[in-house]
């Protein structure tokens, strides 16, 4: 690896990790939707790293693009999430500090002991056309994930739009 | 990009601090939408885990793109439902604050 993809992959590591810190952490829940999108674009950054690029483009799409719209939709509808007075944390913040310190420092020893395992791992292959493949594959091979799939984003859609409707007919729908 | 150096104990390293990180946001925020955006930490880490195990460990099958695009679209359904939830609670109880809803019957 040359110093210039040095570089660019510890300031890549650097942004994801900042971002999803300040996600969990800043008290300005707007801001904390914005930070969403250097975390999205350093996981989509890891995908061309591992020269995935078709992943890169749908994480551009769907997560920086549709997901984080939402997101910010939903904050922009509610109340309180920009008063810098308002506690963002409930009592259990400093529990969720420790739990997820000592799960994390679990998760490493557990990597560090399964270390021959994993350092057994070949290089990475050169880059095949992995998009074609993937083309191929899915009306192929995984052609039932496929359509379960899209029955998934077709209930969600109907209950989505089931969920958000006018208030008067929910609260009705509600007493059934 | 050529990762040729690059261990997969980087990668396994990397989801291991991300998740932690979104487990923090997801017990410690108050607001619903917070959590849910704590959700998408999680699930971008284990994604990225699925690519670098596929990548490094089973590159010439395509178990490990397919499971990331199926996790993608839950993610998207999850979004779109979660927020739907989240608008609704808020018409009924004029709060998205997860310790304060605690009515389970309007």
């Amino acid at each position: 690896m040359s110093a210039l993809e040095t570089a660019l992959l510890v300031s890549l590591t650097v942004m994801t990790v900042i971002s999803a810190l300040m996600v969990v952490s800043v008290r300005n829940l707007i801001h904390a939707g914005f930070w969403l999108l250097p975390f999205f674009l350093g996981i989509g950054g890891f995908y061309l790293v591992l020269s995935v690029e078709f992943l890169f483009a749908l994480q551009l799409l769907l997560y920086a693009g549709a997901v984080m719209v939402v997101v910010l939709f939903a904050l922009m509808l509610t109340r309180d999430v920009m008063n810098p007075l308002v506690r963002q944390t409930n009592r259990l913040a400093v529990a969720a500090i420790a739990a997820s310190a000592s799960m994390m420092g679990f998760l490493i020893v557990v990597i560090y002991r399964q270390s021959p395992l994993v350092a057994a791992a070949p290089a990475l292959l050169p880059s095949e056309d992995i998009t074609r493949q993937l083309g191929v594959a899915l009306l192929n091979e995984y052609v039932l994930v496929f359509e379960l799939t899209s029955a998934l984003l077709l209930s969600a859609m109907l209950g989505a739009i089931f969920l958000a409707r006018a208030p008067k007919v929910e609260m009705e729908e509600d007493e059934e | 990009m050529n990762s040729g150096a690059l261990p997969l104990h980087f990668f396994i390293l990397l989801s291991a601090v991300l998740l932690a990180i979104g487990m923090y946001g997801l017990i410690s925020r108050r607001n619903a939408i917070a959590v849910l955006m704590s959700i998408e930490i999680v699930m971008n880490a284990a994604n990225l885990n699925f690519v670098a195990f596929w990548r490094y460990l089973h590159p010439h099958s395509l178990e490990g793109v397919v499971f990331v695009l199926v996790t993608i679209t839950v993610a998207a359904a999850e979004v779109a439902v979660g927020m739907a939830v989240v608008l609704s609670i808020y018409r009924m109880l004029h709060t998205v604050n997860v310790d304060e809803v605690a009515q389970m019957r309007g």
